[in-house]
């Protein structure tokens, strides 16, 4: 590493536009640390307690650290946000689109309850409400992006609910296992998108100043 | 020191051996301490967020993985802290960074008309980064001045590799529009004095 601050490489690569910057950044010298540093930090370091903890602080931290979640879902535009917004309300305007038609067929044979019948309602109503709020983000305000994260707690929530109202009904056409996938998936779809809207909000934090 | 070494230290160090700890403080004093520097503008503040920086490592060595290298670990607590004193203290001023100075190395050392231009010029470049995004500006910084590659630079800030090659290329588009509003200002600066004395 200090090997390569001496010795910097000429040319990381073609990147002719920038090269005037690139070469300004890679001739600067680089600044020396005050004097007496090192015995400024060793006098302020905290009396030892690493050998009791880190076994066992190791043990619960490992698998985090294998794997860094924190690079597996990425935002870094409005657009990337939105899009995801944007396909939560396509997904569910398929759905109620699927529900819709499968409820018809359905209901001559089977006496469905009221809650039942209005879940294409609902889905269309939540299509709309995603997709709309795909289009605002792309606003870049922190207005949206408060909606957008107090939409997907109530979403969870309500697919939550939603799933034991509908479990409760008279007549559900829908099996326990069927509808724990669904409720699951809902609500993993809902952290997803809260986990997006989060780290969107962090970016536009990061680049206000 | 190389890696094996590193590792017996740290080995050493969570035995109980805190002296041993200098050794990492003498090694990565000045990187660390280059690399805050760079993001805050600010010598006081460098020296004091990377006094933070060791201690919050010693504090942290337990939950380090031996099989990593230490100087990427190093690197995200010190970029970590910076960035929460820049949420907490925004900077109002640049510092004068007169200690950035076009390298000697150049073969045009002996012309100080040109080395001049490179000195004032590399100064804007350091104004600039100041005023790009502290997100793009961890990702130019950790590309040009340590001359890291996008992997490492990925591993430090927590993004994906295709999020570290977008941040550096949108912070070097940033920069250059800077100083090229920076270098048109100059310009008409000259013209206006000219005119005046004409």
């Amino acid at each position: 590493m200090i090997y390569s601050m001496l010795n910097p490489p000429k040319q990381f690569e073609n990147m002719k536009k920038f090269e005037h910057i690139i070469n300004l950044a890679q001739n600067t010298k680089a600044v020396s640390s005050p004097d007496g540093f090192t015995e400024k930090v060793m006098e302020n370091l905290p009396p030892d307690t690493h050998a009791v903890d880190s076994k066992l602080l190791k043990l619960f931290y490992l698998p985090f650290k294998k794997h860094n979640f924190r690079t597996w879902i990425e935002v870094e535009t409005d657009a990337e946000c939105a899009f995801c917004f944007l396909m939560a309300g396509f997904f569910y305007f398929i759905m109620g689109l699927v529900l819709s038609l499968g409820l018809k067929t359905m209901g001559g044979h089977v006496h469905v309850s009221g809650w039942v019948m209005i879940q294409p309602q609902i889905a269309f109503a939540s299509a709309i409400v995603f997709i709309s709020l795909g289009i605002f983000l792309r606003k870049k305000s922190m207005l949206a992006i408060k909606m957008a994260y107090s939409w997907t707690i109530i979403y969870i929530c309500f697919s939550v609910f939603n799933s034991i109202g509908i479990q409760m009904a008279p007549g559900n056409p829908f099996t326990a296992t069927g509808m724990l996938c669904l409720t699951t998936g809902a609500v993993l779809l809902g952290i997803f998108l809260a986990v997006i809207v989060h780290k969107y909000r962090e970016m536009l934090f990061m680049e206000s100043f | 020191m190389n890696k094996k070494q590193e590792n017996e230290i740290i080995q050493s160090i969570l035995n109980g051996n805190r002296e041993k700890f200098a050794l990492f403080v003498d090694k990565y004093k000045g990187p660390v301490y280059n690399l805050v520097y760079r993001l805050t503008g600010s010598r006081h503040d460098a020296e004091d967020l990377t006094q933070e920086t060791f201690i919050k490592a010693y504090k942290s060595l337990n939950i380090f993985q031996i099989k990593n290298k230490f100087f990427p670990w190093l690197y995200t607590i010190a970029i970590n802290l910076t960035r929460n004193h820049l949420k907490k203290k925004k900077p109002l001023f640049v510092e004068n960074i007169e200690d950035i100075k076009p390298d000697n190395r150049q073969s045009d050392k002996y012309n100080p008309e040109i080395n001049l231009i490179k000195h004032q010029e590399a100064q804007a470049l350091a104004r600039s980064i100041q005023r790009i995004p502290i997100a793009l500006r961890e990702a130019v910084i950790l590309r040009y001045y340590f001359y890291l590659p996008f992997e490492e630079i990925s591993r430090i800030l927590c993004i994906s590799l295709s999020g570290a090659k977008m941040r550096v290329y949108r912070g070097l588009e940033k920069l250059e529009y800077m100083m090229k509003r920076k270098a048109e200002g100059r310009v008409l600066r000259s013209r206006r004095q000219r005119r005046k004395k004409g």
